[in-house]
This record gives C-alpha cells, structure tokens and sequence, in this order.
C-alpha cells in the first residue's frame, strides 16, 4: 500500500513546510485560491526513503507523522518518522524535527525494551505515540511507547525526573501483565489500551503512572477504544460507550482514586450501535450503525 | 438477478454507517449552523447517504472515508461558502486508512 500526504492548505505558509520540506505541496499561484488548491493540488506521495515496500500502518500526531514500512526489506517493521520532535515523538532523543521520512532502525536497536521484536501496528498521541511489538509480524501483545510523558500517559511507570515542562521516554514498554495489548488510543494527557480479553487499562491524568484497569459492566467486553485531553473510555460489544472522565457533557463524576465508569445514554446516538470514536482537541466523531 | 422490489427491501433493511459530530469547534462539525443540538456540544448526525468506515479530525476541516475507499471533506469548507456540505475529494487516491494531525492529513492508499 502507498502513503500519501495532504497538508493543510489553510495555513500559509504550510506549518507541514517546517518539517515536510522535500514533499510539501507546491505553494499555490497567485491566480490560485487557497480552496482550489485544496480540491485539485495532487496528494504527495511520501517519498521513496521508503523504497517500494508495502507500508504497514500510519499514525499522526498532533504534528508528526509515523509510517511503518511493510515486509520484503530488512527494515521491515521499522517506523518512518518526521515532523516536530521537541517531546521525543519521533522515536529516540529529542530532536527539532526531520524534514522528510527518516528510518528509526538505529532508534530501536539501541531501546534494550525492543529487543529483537519489529513493531506490527502504531498509534499517535499529541506528542507521543505507541507501537505493538511482535516478532516476525506476529503480535507479542506488547506495547512499546516513547515522547511526552508529563502525565504518566505512557503507562511506563512513575518517572522521578518528570516535570510538566521537561519530560519524555525514549521507548519503554506499557505496563500490562499477563494481557496481549491489541490497540492504543491516545489522547493528550491519558491513554486507553484494550486487550484481547476485552479489557480496558487507563494510564495518565498525572494519577495513573501504571495503568489501572476500568471498572467495566459484566458481560459487554470492549472492542474499541478512545481518549481525550482528559478522558478516555471505551466501545462494549453490546455497541455501548463507556467513559472515564468527562465526555459529552454531565457524565457521572468519577472518583480520582477510582476507575468507575459513567454509560453514555443510548438516545445520545439515537440508540445505534457505536463501533467507534474519535477525539481531537476540538471537535469529536462517532460512526454509528442505525 | 433480484426483483427489484426484494433489491429495495433489501435496502431498506440494510444497516448504514453514520458519523456523529460534536464538540466547540462549531465551524468543523459538518453541518449547518441552527441544527447543532446543544449549541454543538451533543452528537449531530452528519448529512451523508453513504456508508462511513473510518474518520480524521484536524479540528476545523474534517476527513472521513466511506465503504468505497473514496474520502470526503467536511466542517470548514470555504469552497461551498457555506457550512454543512459533505464534499467529495475527488483526487485522492482509494484510501483504506487515514490519520490526522493538527495541519495534516496522512492517507494510506490501497491497491489501484
């Protein structure tokens, strides 16, 4: 599969431009507006340091973007990486940023928590972001997750050296035991991994440095996961939302200790079936089956 | 070949996907000013008649593929002048995923 890349074309000049360089969009003609070009500039292509190899999976931060290049390639399995790397996003030390792809091989090779596994899958936070860790693409049910860490939204473990101004992780695994970890959602101050049980653990808030599991209804073992700036819940089989924190308004207040969760009403999605959401800072979005 | 009555049973019987949209970003919710319920703050049903499989949200221009690969643009959209148009991009390649960031959009292109 190809990537491609579309900047936003609102901005001028392009804020992809400070870190995309070598693929950005042409700037726009003088007889251009900035909507034509929008609705007929090409996507780029990400470029061939990529080679030809199937890519895997992509993820974007709040600004970096992530690809995970395919198989037939001794790099198989290695995150492609650039943007902004002020928090460490970018897989390694903290960096300004690249301008173009850039493999993280030697990244990996020198993180002991990676050990000989390849990543199988990525996921982006505002500025950090997970991977799930397998051998040969077959999932291990690890997570390997690196960048801003200020909250404890890594689920790493408690960092003495934090602090909200300066403090990232390179690369270390997310806490859960005896689980196989299937997807993380991240938001900016917590993340939500569910597992293959069903199970849902949250990490973050400045609380939960370990990841903690939700209080979960019996019966309705989640299927997806989402997170927020301070919240995060999941999706049950059932098509239900479950939410730690506040979404949506006058959700039940939680206990800070706790990790009860409060239930979306049903009439808030016309009674459907919700399969998944997705949060950004402003705006959020369910797919709904009715 | 179904009869064409069973195929419209069929279809009115078949379940769609649909996005809800909520949140302060009014200008990027996707549909017209007055029909926010909540001021916006509660889930709004996107005016689309497709299926929806995956979504990406920037903040105030929004992304979302249907059933078919195509990708379509929602929320601020200055080509339409006017909020609440669903628009497709016509030149996108066929997506099967799509993530985005604050100012990007990345899309992961499936075989041609």
């Amino acid at each position: 599969m190809s990537c491609s890349v579309l900047p936003d074309p609102y901005q001028e000049p392009y804020p992809m431009s400070h870190f995309v360089g070598k693929i950005r969009l042409r700037r726009r003609t003088e007889q251009e507006s900035v909507t034509d070009q929008l609705f007929t500039a090409p996507f780029i292509p990400v470029p061939n340091k990529t080679g030809s190899a199937k890519v895997l999976d992509i993820a974007s931060g709040r600004e970096f973007c992530l690809i995970l290049r395919g198989n037939s390639h001794p790099e198989d399995g290695v995150p492609f990486r650039w943007g902004h790397g002020g928090n460490g996003e970018l897989l390694g030390t903290k960096v300004e940023g690249y301008f173009y792809p850039i493999s993280a091989a030697e990244s990996l090779v020198e993180t002991a928590e990676s050990g000989e596994g390849k990543l199988t899958s990525l996921f982006a936070g505002w500025y950090n972001a997970c991977s799930l860790l397998g051998k040969q693409h077959i999932d291990n049910g690890d997570a390997l997750c690196w960048g801003h860490n200020n909250q404890g939204q890594l689920g790493v473990g408690v960092d003495e050296t934090a602090n909200m101004f300066d403090s990232h992780v390179i690369a270390k695994q997310f806490l859960i035991e005896d689980e196989h970890v299937q997807k993380i959602a991240m938001g900016n101050n917590v993340s939500v991994a569910l597992t293959a049980k069903g199970n849902v653990y949250l990490a973050g808030n400045s609380v939960w440095w370990i990841p903690m599991q939700l209080e979960l209804p019996a019966g309705d073992p989640a299927v997806d996961v989402f997170a927020g700036q301070n919240f995060g819940g999941c999706i049950g089989q059932s098509g239900k939302v479950y939410v730690y924190g506040r979404m949506l308004g006058k959700n039940e207040e939680t206990s800070p200790r706790g990790l009860k969760v409060s239930i979306v009403k049903d009439e808030v999605f016309d009674h459907g079936k919700v399969l998944s959401i997705v949060t950004s800072p402003q705006v959020s979005a369910a797919i709904v089956e009715l | 070949m179904l009869h064409p009555g069973l195929r419209r049973l069929f279809a009115a019987a078949a379940k769609r996907r649909v996005l809800y949209t909520w949140g302060s970003q009014k200008s990027g919710l996707g549909y017209p000013e007055g029909e926010a319920k909540n001021g916006g703050l509660s889930p709004h049903p996107l005016p689309f008649n497709g299926n929806i499989t995956s979504v990406a949200l920037a903040g105030a221009t929004n992304f979302f593929l249907d059933s078919q690969g195509k990708t379509w643009v929602f929320g601020d959209n200055p080509r339409q002048q006017e909020r609440g148009k669903v628009v497709q991009m016509e030149n996108a390649p066929k997506a099967v995923k799509m993530t985005a960031g604050m100012n990007h959009v990345l899309i992961l292109g499936g075989r041609h």
